[in-house]
């Protein structure tokens, strides 16, 4: 059973219906519904004791006119009246016949004339002898005074004045004793429930008209004849806010689809590393700059040293390092410290995971991708990110050639997205031939963000890999930003929730 | 690695007028990038791993072969000389090797001298490791009175001018106060003596690897002669410093001598200029390429890197100049064919091998939950990994426990990485409290948790967190909200009252799932709203997501 309602709470049940649930001021209800504010207010609290609305009042401190400001707000502040006075006279007059004009009342008339002088409206000349009133040529500036504006505007609005005032105005109107300050009720929330609708709509199908319908009204079938109520659907609505993807997650998916398309099957490895996976495994020298405090993250806890369950590989690798091991190389030619393989890192680059996966896949034909985070010591600014996220794959089989590494980073970009390719011989301490494709970006010309190589003979021979392996990677962030149209990288984990819920899905 | 060059004097040393986009062309089809000219400089990025050009004679010497003005190994005469350095074995603990050489005949300006100093310096502090592995000094060769002595001797003991400076100092008082001092003595730390270089009058030429002194090591534009000196710890490396830095010099027309460096157990002749050999197949370098060339073409490419080779059937012999420390395997002479080749010349090809793609699924569940989560209508946020003890846990109302740290971090606002996602979130909530409620937000994300016995001495796991904010939360619509979700996954849970002083006694409990603890659901302590500045009642829960319900 459900409360019954008024004749008056159905009045404002069906304003809220009508504006789909949408919160109004409490002054604007109390205009619509022809009634005081008080008896809207008790109105509203009925109805939320029978949960028929969800309603909130809070209390805000707002600026109200005091009697004195009324006065002028409705028959203007005695410096205009002066003014307007003055100018309806042919020439200057005198201070008394002035004061003793009927419309400038004798107790304002030392307020009007302190005000018209201070805004330099009105001069005091003399004149044989006698004091003469004249107006200036800026007396004009009377006619649109921003303080008399906001005293009319406040008449209208039942005496409240706006609460975005520059500081000079609101000093005037407490100066002058023309405003105070209230404490007023605000509806901070008000809406219909489904209690609310449906009380409504029985109440209206007493009348023979029908609000919402209801499976009962279908069973018995009195709506037929009946007369439906009609909705409002031009009005304004409420704006909604769905649950949505993050957009740089989004275009991870995206990127995801393209190379599973691709022939690639993912894998993953751990963000905290060790050296060995992250820079050994892939022939840099222990004591390479890149390894070093500005371009690794080392860890203090936990402390290790981790665990290398691949004896033979970590003794192949240290051989490797030292003298070149079986793999024709030179070797770096130092003493290789099994000390520093076992630190732990945060991972900087996702070539850990490919030479993790060779570690276990070693048949021809492979594709690995890995999209995951990895971190650098940086500050996080526009252009530079700590964490970053990268796309890094690896294609290895019999007979894979430098021609088919570019051919394959060619695909990967259009797979992408990305129309316009070019490539330039590049660097990276695992991989020989290494290139760099850089892609053409609208607005912003040819950026480096395909890196890609071979692995050098270092790293594939002493994983017991004898067959080519080409290595790509995709620098994701800058890829996600020219998609998002977005200039700084913080941006893509954007701390805004307004962002996120404005930003449309496409 | 920056090098910054004049390019008409670059232009004058290639000796051919190139437009700057001839030059960015080139420079890029040789690994390095054009970055910008700023009144007639051009900043040149060079790899790394080609040191021999990070001077404006190096890169200079690489575009003179690939523009095909001289090609072929450059032909570098050792003159002899009468000059010995003589390394006594009092070295051999703290910094064993000597490499020396002399220029003489060069043509010196001031920008010329500014310029040998940088790249001297951009030698040492990369291949040279900071000046840990080796380190270069200069000096004006007719103020030394040969032979040089190489020994070590008590801090106290070494007094010279340092560089630049105008008084004696002790070499102890350099370490302590002196720049150079300061920046390289950890290079030194822990020796009772410190090795130093004089001449046979007693002269010191300098403090290695810190400082050379100004009496000595003072070049002036009138100098004509030099003396160059390579100390370091790593024998290969001081010798190629000393290599790459006197064939640089000479490449303005400077005559080389040799001086001989006397170690204990015998003696050598250095700078040894003459090309390393090695003999490479060439069907190996048409098999990683994927053409077909034949000796000639590939003579020809490298010619244009500054090689000699000579083809006799299947093996290439190849001639590689001194200077190029780079080349450890046959590998690294493919690529230089590549890019004697030409990479804007190399057709793209593509196999058509067939592999069957996928993903982990892991990564088809993470999906799920967070389609399910839109569902259940919460906007998806994306938070970083690395945050901090604050976040974590004081404004938790938690007490810290074992988490990963970072040793160096570069802020103290981003030192450790994320156990639990909830934190992030909140601190996200927090930050637009001003944003129209209700506010429903989750993530889904990786966490690193300490866990000895792993290999890594951590587990990175998949964890989900959701929370709302609102006029008014009921944990027990979250609660639904929560199983509804679990159901979804074909999961019953049960959650029981736990006490947390993240949240609010009595609105809190333990996820279980096949009687297994997976996260905390709870409605969140008005002291940690406070924290977090989340003006609004606010509910939560954070779970792992185990990788069993992925298979």
């Amino acid at each position: 059973m459900i409360d019954s309602i008024t004749g008056n709470e159905r009045k404002v049940l069906e304003l809220l219906e009508d504006a789909t649930g949408l919160a109004a001021s409490l002054e604007e209800l109390s205009s619509k519904l022809d009634m005081k504010i008080d008896s809207v207010r008790s109105l509203l609290e009925s109805l939320h004791q029978k949960e028929f609305v969800e309603l909130e009042i809070e209390s805000v401190e707002i600026l109200i006119l005091t009697s004195e400001g009324t006065t002028y707000g409705k028959s203007g502040l005695p410096e205009i009246r002066l003014v307007k006075f003055l100018s309806s006279q042919k020439k200057g007059i005198s201070i008394e016949l002035a004061r003793r004009q009927k419309g400038l009342q004798a107790d304002t008339f030392r307020v009007a004339l302190g005000w018209a002088r201070r805004n330099g409206w009105v001069k005091v000349s003399k004149e044989n002898g006698a004091s003469q009133l004249v107006l200036t040529e800026k007396a004009d500036d009377a006619s649109t005074y921003p303080l008399q504006d906001i005293l009319y505007r406040a008449v209208e609005y039942h005496g409240r004045i706006p609460e975005s005032l520059p500081d000079e105005l609101r000093d005037q109107l407490f100066s002058r004793s023309l405003a105070v300050v209230q404490s007023h009720p605000k509806l901070k929330r008000l809406e219909i429930t489904r209690a609310g609708v449906e009380a409504l709509a029985s109440y209206q199908s007493q009348d023979g008209v029908i609000g919402d319908l209801t499976p009962e009204t279908l069973k018995s079938g009195s709506w037929q004849g009946a007369r439906f109520r009609s909705y409002n659907l031009s009005g304004p609505v409420r704006r909604l806010y769905p649950g949505k993807k993050h957009p740089y997650a989004e275009f991870v998916d995206r990127v995801y689809r393209a190379l599973i398309g691709l022939g690639f099957q993912e894998a993953k490895g751990p963000l905290v590393e060790l050296e060995f996976w992250n820079c050994d495994a892939l022939f840099m020298p222990q004591d390479h700059v890149a390894r070093e405090v500005h371009d690794i993250y080392h860890i203090k806890t936990p402390k290790g040293p981790g665990k290398i369950a691949y004896p033979l590989l970590l003794q192949q690798i240290a051989k490797t390092h030292e003298d070149g091991w079986t793999t024709g190389s030179s070797g770096w030619g130092y003493q290789y410290s099994e000390a520093v393989a076992r630190r732990l890192v945060l991972r900087s680059q996702t070539t850990a995971v490919s030479v993790r996966f060779l570690a276990k896949h070693k048949e021809a034909p492979l594709r690995m991708f890995s999209i995951d985070r990895n971190f650098r010591p940086e500050k996080f600014d526009a252009t530079h990110s700590a964490e970053f996220l990268q796309c890094e794959g690896i294609i290895g089989g019999e007979g894979l050639t430098l021609r088919d590494l570019l051919g394959y980073l060619r695909a990967i970009a259009e797979s992408v997205g990305v129309q316009k390719i070019k490539f330039k011989p590049g660097f990276f301490p695992f991989t020989e031939p290494s290139v760099e494709g850089f892609i053409h970006m609208e607005g912003r010309g040819w950026v480096e963000t395909l890196p890609g190589g071979i692995f050098r003979p270092e790293v594939t021979r002493p994983l017991g890999i004898d067959f080519p392996v080409l290595a790509w990677g995709i620098g994701l962030d800058r890829l996600a930003m020219a998609a998002l149209k977005i200039d700084d990288i913080r941006e893509l984990a954007t701390r805004s929730l307004e962002r996120l819920r404005n930003i449309p899905l496409r | 690695m920056i090098v910054d060059v004049r390019i008409s004097d670059l232009l004058n040393l290639i000796g051919k007028q190139l437009t700057l986009e001839e030059l960015e062309e080139n420079l890029f089809l040789l690994k390095c990038e054009l970055e910008r000219v700023v009144d007639g400089i051009a900043t040149i990025e060079v790899n790394p791993d080609r040191v021999d050009m990070l001077s404006t004679e190096g890169i200079a010497r690489a575009l003179r072969g690939f523009l095909e003005i001289e090609m072929g190994v450059p032909k570098y005469r050792v003159y002899s000389s009468k000059w010995q350095a003589i390394v006594e074995s009092s070295v051999a603990d703290v910094r064993p090797y000597l490499a020396c050489g002399i220029v003489r005949g060069v043509d010196l300006t001031s920008d010329l001298i500014a310029e040998y100093m940088q790249f001297q310096e951009r030698l040492t502090s990369t291949f040279g490791r900071s000046r840990k592995k080796a380190s270069i000094g200069l000096y004006e060769l007719d103020l030394i009175k040969p032979p040089i002595y190489y020994r070590t001797a008590s801090p106290n003991a070494i007094s010279f001018i340092p560089l630049e400076g105008t008084d004696v100092m002790t070499a102890k008082q350099i370490l302590r106060s002196h720049p150079k001092g300061q920046e390289f003595g950890v290079i030194l730390e822990g020796f009772s003596q410190y090795p130093v270089l004089i001449d046979s009058e007693g002269q010191v030429l300098s403090l290695p690897p810190i400082i050379n002194s100004n009496d000595l090591g003072r070049i002036v534009d009138t100098t004509r002669n030099l003396f160059v000196e390579v100390t370091g710890t790593h024998k290969p490396t001081t010798i190629h410093a000393l290599n790459i830095m006197i064939a640089a010099l000479a490449e303005r027309g400077g005559r080389i001598a040799a001086v001989e460096t006397v170690y204990p157990q015998g003696a050598e002749r250095l700078p040894n200029l003459s090309p390393q050999r090695r003999s490479v197949s060439l069907s190996y370098v048409n098999t990683v390429l994927g053409y077909q060339f034949d000796g000639p073409t590939v003579a020809h490419c490298l010619a244009r890197m500054r090689m000699d080779c000579t083809s006799r059937g299947d093996t290439l012999r190849v001639a590689i100049p001194q200077y190029r420390v780079d080349i450890l395997h046959d590998i690294d002479i493919v690529e230089d064919i590549a890019i004697g080749y030409g990479f804007n010349r190399i057709e793209p090809t593509l196999p058509n091998t067939m592999t069957i793609g996928g993903e982990l699924p892991m990564t088809t569940l993470r999906r799920t939950i967070r389609d399910l989560m839109v569902g259940l209508g919460y906007q998806e946020i994306w938070t970083y990994v690395l945050t901090n003890i604050r976040t974590l846990f004081e404004k938790m109302n938690l007490p810290p426990s074992q988490i990963v740290e970072i040793s160096n971090p570069k802020s103290t606002e981003y030192h450790v990485a994320r156990d639990r996602l909830l934190p992030g979130v909140l601190a996200f909530l927090g930050e637009n409290s001003a944003q129209e409620l209700p506010q429903r937000v989750f993530e889904a994300g990786d966490v690193v948790i300490v866990d000895s016995k792993a290999e890594t001495q951590t587990q990175t796991l998949l964890h989900l967190a959701a929370a709302l904010v609102d006029s008014r939360v009921d944990i027990t619509k979250l609660k639904a909200e929560l199983f509804s979700f679990l159901q979804n996954l074909g999961l019953t849970a049960e959650v029981t009252p736990i006490s947390n002083p993240s949240f609010i006694d009595g609105r809190v409990g333990a996820i279980h799932v096949a009687g297994r603890k997976i996260g905390i659901i709870g409605e969140v302590h008005p002291v940690v709203l406070a924290n977090y500045g989340i003006e609004a009642p606010c509910m939560g829960f954070e779970l792992e997501i185990i990788a069993d319900w992925a298979s």
